[in-house]
């Protein structure tokens, strides 16, 4: 299978989550064709500035998946994931900003005719995990965190205040799952570079929650509440999570080699966790 | 067509206030049809249905020898009757009479004004062009039959049911429960005057129960009804209830003695067991036990069992019952099925069904009960007494999510709980509201009798229930988060217990039951009534009447005096003792009838026989409801709908396209 991916630009340098997905997929034989020469999807903020910059800034991408001859774009990312749909809600809803869009493109050499469907990585792989052989993880108590943008607010993919496709994931392929209360509670998102503070007790009390139900390891869907949720517990100062990708579970569930996944990058070092007997 | 009978028309156009003349100029409308034929005179008028108005076309018809009239106001059904009326009563064929509706069809719904004209002259010409070949035609009257049918036996229908039989009428009541009793069985105290619910209602069951004048149908269904207004034919299913109720003397052996004991309660809504063999609550009205036989060893799993037979000592479990159907014969039904409360599990940030100290309103009310599964005590599911507990309201009603619109009971059943809950268990309360509604009598009141109880009142729909703590002393409570939109602040309340004060729904199987008795129902679900204001215990279909929540949610006073006037509407009708049919029914011609019977085939209302003499069609005037199927049918044109020929409805059409 072969899958048109838009990497975002925390992918790349995220802690794991580029070698735990290009592992992962490896073996599951997807083959990720990155769009060429992307760019930023604008993440929140371009939207509050300028509505056909923004719109034209991801639109770019609907218009380089539209050239690879795909139909679909896949990204890892919940921002850049609710960025896309946003455009592409907006691109549907409203035919002037369509044509406006389409001009802005145009300029550039590029065709927009229609928009792909835009999936996030988690969709993806719920279809090509097998379900578990072994029963190495059962034991290894999973907390499930969405962040706030995966299912909010047009709850397509799953309910939006309490998802479980994720809950589901995880035990069909061989974890055991936690339940808590603050899997869609926000982190803090790109407001923990200037309100540190306030976004380290939003990162806290979801950490504490996930620990406060039994959890041993947090499963991540998402760069930079991975990264809030590392970052949080760093200075010594939480309950010594690991916060994971779900790929990187998932590569483990497969059989990978902790290594092979980036897991050596998390702040906070699962391999007590993981190398328990 | 005679000179005496040469047609002379006069056209009236309805200013109706403000509602038709400021839109259509009707003044231009009426000169348009002074000049067309056959139009004697053509005038426009501020109110049409008012007493100069229907003078003015008196007068008229009298003075100046008018024989058809065409009014062009509101919908017929709203004043066709009206009018026609007037035009009977100048000494002319009621049916010389044809109505332009330029109020629903045209004022209201066109936005300009040049268009809006134009439109209603055409549709007052197409009614000049169908009434020049109206013909006079005749009703009969047909006797009713004097007894009614009652579809559901919570408090609308028993009460309906009551009033009925009161006056001297036979009463068939159908439930489709094991008992009535419906959901105010369900309740213990009722606002706002905290009446005990079961000492009010407990003794209206044994009264329905041994009325003369009731036959009472629990655990049976309305399957098939025929005929119409004044001459219903019904058909009850009565589902096998595996117990003999002739020989059943309700002691509750068999229930004491079954075995299989572990079925959710539905009567306690989930929150207790009950047996296979079984009575909803002890105070069932029947006191004859049912058998559920999905759950029952010996009807479900094919098991040996049957120690409920062992044990009756009457013998009266019967195994072998088979559904049983009545007919029954009837000259008004009344419509109370009722409601159900809305199932919150989809509001997923209330965390009904993940947090077990979250209860539904209902399930409040038999936690509440002294009959319910902890004796009325308020306790929670691991048997302490709660400290704090939030009640939300509104849940599932007033958001365009979910139901729009509001269930009109939630703001007083949930100060009802606060005060119960003071009472009983002296624990702090929170309510949480959008508005208070407490617009009934004595209902203020007690909006500040429970203010003065310290129940703590916040405005602000709660945006979450969670079970994330911030405060480790809090560890296994619920904390409530809601904006308080008086404070502008977020408050966050750690509970013990929350109520989620639920919407109303139409009860399950309402659809069902509107389609049987050809009921239409609003976008909600609810049946319609005739009219709002003036009809609002009637339905479209003559002769079925409304009474309760299955028109629209309402608390127990308005239920109750809703269910007292629909049994008085049916009352009217049977004491009068004769129905005058419509004569917009169908007419075979015995000449053009070829004997094929496609006619009677078509026929829902089983109206049409074949006259094996003369072997043509004959259309029972009695059952003839004016479908139109068999005109529809017949491919010879034999059959036709009066008031509805060929000629009237073309020369409709032709007008309408001049």
């Amino acid at each position: 299978m072969k899958i048109c991916f838009y990497p975002g630009c925390s992918f790349a340098t995220s802690a794991g989550y580029r070698e735990s997905t290009e592992a992962v997929c490896r073996k599951l034989d997807i083959e990720l064709s990155q769009i060429p020469d992307w760019n930023c999807c604008g993440a929140t903020v371009m939207f509050g500035e300028n509505k056909l910059r923004a719109t034209a800034l991801a639109a770019r991408h609907f218009a380089l998946v539209q050239t690879m001859g795909f139909e679909e774009l896949v990204t890892g990312c919940n921002a850049c994931y609710a960025t896309l749909r946003k455009a592409a809600r907006l691109l549907a809803a409203d035919e002037e900003l369509f044509r406006k869009t389409r001009g802005v493109l145009q300029n550039l050499g590029l065709e927009l005719d229609r928009i792909p469907k835009i999936r996030h990585l988690l969709e993806v792989l719920v279809e090509a995990m097998p379900d578990s052989a072994s029963d190495k993880y059962k034991t290894l108590a999973v907390g499930a965190y969405y962040g706030c943008q995966l299912t909010r607010p047009d709850e397509e993919l799953d309910k939006g205040e309490h998802p479980q496709i994720l809950e589901h994931f995880l035990s069909r392929i061989g974890f055991s799952v936690k339940e808590h209360s603050a899997s869609t509670r926000c982190c803090g998102a790109s407001h923990a570079v200037i309100y540190k503070n306030e976004c380290q007790e939003l990162s806290t009390r979801i950490i504490r929650e996930i620990e406060n139900k039994g959890a041993q390891v947090i499963a991540t869907i998402c760069p930079l509440c991975q990264f809030n949720l590392d970052q949080a517990q760093s200075q010594n100062n939480g309950p010594g999570l690991p916060v994971t990708y779900f790929t990187q579970l998932a590569g483990l569930a497969l059989g990978l080699a902790p290594a092979e996944l980036g897991l050596n990058k998390l702040l906070i070092s699962a391999d007590k966790v993981l190398t328990r007997p | 067509m005679t000179t005496r009978n040469k047609p002379r028309i006069g056209v009236y156009i309805c200013h109706c206030g403000m509602n038709i003349a400021p839109k259509v100029d009707v003044e231009e409308v009426a000169r348009y049809c002074q000049t067309m034929d056959h139009v004697t005179i053509a005038r426009d008028y501020k109110f049409m249905c008012s007493n100069p108005g229907q003078d003015m076309i008196i007068n008229d018809i009298k003075e100046l020898g008018l024989n058809r009239v065409v009014v062009a106001s509101c919908s017929p059904r709203m004043h066709e009757k009206t009018f026609r009326n007037a035009v009977r009563s100048a000494g002319l064929n009621p049916y010389y009479f044809q109505m332009a509706n330029i109020r629903e069809q045209v004022s209201w719904v066109t936005k300009d004004s040049r268009e809006a004209t134009e439109k209603a002259k055409s549709l007052v010409a197409a009614a000049v062009g169908r009434v020049f070949f109206h013909q006079p035609l005749d009703t009969r009257q047909v006797t009713v039959t004097k007894s009614m049918l009652v579809i559901g036996g919570g408090i609308a229908g028993m009460q309906a049911a009551l009033t009925s039989a009161n006056a001297g009428y036979q009463v068939y009541l159908v439930e489709r429960e094991p008992s009535i009793g419906g959901h105010m069985a369900k309740f213990d105290k009722t606002f706002p005057t905290l009446d005990c619910a079961a000492c009010i209602m407990t003794p209206k069951m044994v009264d329905v129960l041994q009325h003369p004048g009731i036959t009472l149908y629990t655990w049976s269904e309305v399957e098939k009804v025929e005929g119409f207004i004044g001459n219903f034919e019904v058909t009850v299913k009565k589902k096998p209830r595996y117990v003999d109720e002739k020989k059943c003397t309700g002691c509750g052996t068999c229930m004491q003695k079954c075995p299989t004991k572990k079925i959710l309660s539905e009567f306690n809504e989930g929150l207790s067991y009950r047996t296979a063999i079984y009575t909803p609550f002890p105070q069932a009205v029947p006191n004859v036990p049912v058998i559920d036989a999905t759950h029952c060893r010996v009807l479900g799993q094919n098991k040996k069992c049957g120690v409920c037979a062992k044990f009756c000592e009457t013998k009266a479990i019967d195994f072998d019952q088979k559904p049983e159907f009545v007919k029954i014969k009837a000259g008004a039904i009344i419509t109370a099925t009722g409601f159900q409360a809305v199932n919150p599990t989809s509001l997923e940030q209330y965390g009904y069904g993940r947090f077990p100290e979250v209860y539904t309103s209902l399930e409040f009310e038999r936690l509440n009960n002294a009959t319910g599964p902890t004796s009325g005590k308020v306790l929670m599911k691991n048997g302490k007494v709660p400290e704090r507990v939030a009640i939300i309201h509104c849940v599932g009603s007033r958001d365009t999510r979910h139901k729009k619109y509001c269930s009109r009971v939630c703001c007083m059943y949930s100060m009802k709980f606060a005060h119960l809950l003071r009472e009983k268990t002296g624990a702090e309360v929170w309510e949480f509201y959008i508005d208070i509604r407490s617009p009934g009598k004595l209902y203020e009141e007690f909006y500040n009798r429970v203010q003065e109880e310290g129940v703590r009142f916040v405005r602000g729909r709660v945006a979450e229930i969670t079970d994330m703590v911030e405060d480790p002393g809090d560890n296994g409570r619920l904390t409530v988060i809601a904006e308080s939109t008086l404070t502008r602040r977020t408050v966050r309340v750690p509970v013990d217990m929350v109520v989620l004060s639920v919407g109303l729904e139409p009860a399950r199987g309402s659809e069902d039951i509107g389609r049987l008795l050809g009921l239409s129902r609003d976008g909600d679900g609810w049946f319609n009534e005739l009219h709002a204001k003036l009809a609002p215990l009637a339905t479209p279909i003559n002769g079925i009447f409304l009474a309760g929540c299955c028109q629209g949610p309402k608390d127990i006073p308005d239920t109750v005096a809703q269910s007292m006037g629909a049994a008085g509407e049916a009352i009217a009708l049977l004491a009068k003792g004769i129905v005058t049919t419509q004569a917009e029914i169908s007419r075979i011609d015995p000449d053009l009838c070829s004997g094929c019977k496609s006619c009677i085939e078509s026929c829902t209302y089983s109206a049409i026989r074949f006259d094996e003499a003369r072997k043509v069609a004959v259309v029972n005037e009695a059952l003839c409801m004016g479908c139109g199927s068999c005109a529809a049918a017949c491919p010879s044109s034999a059959a036709g709908v009066k008031h509805f020929t060929d000629k009237q409805v073309m020369g409709e059409i032709e007008a309408l396209l001049m």
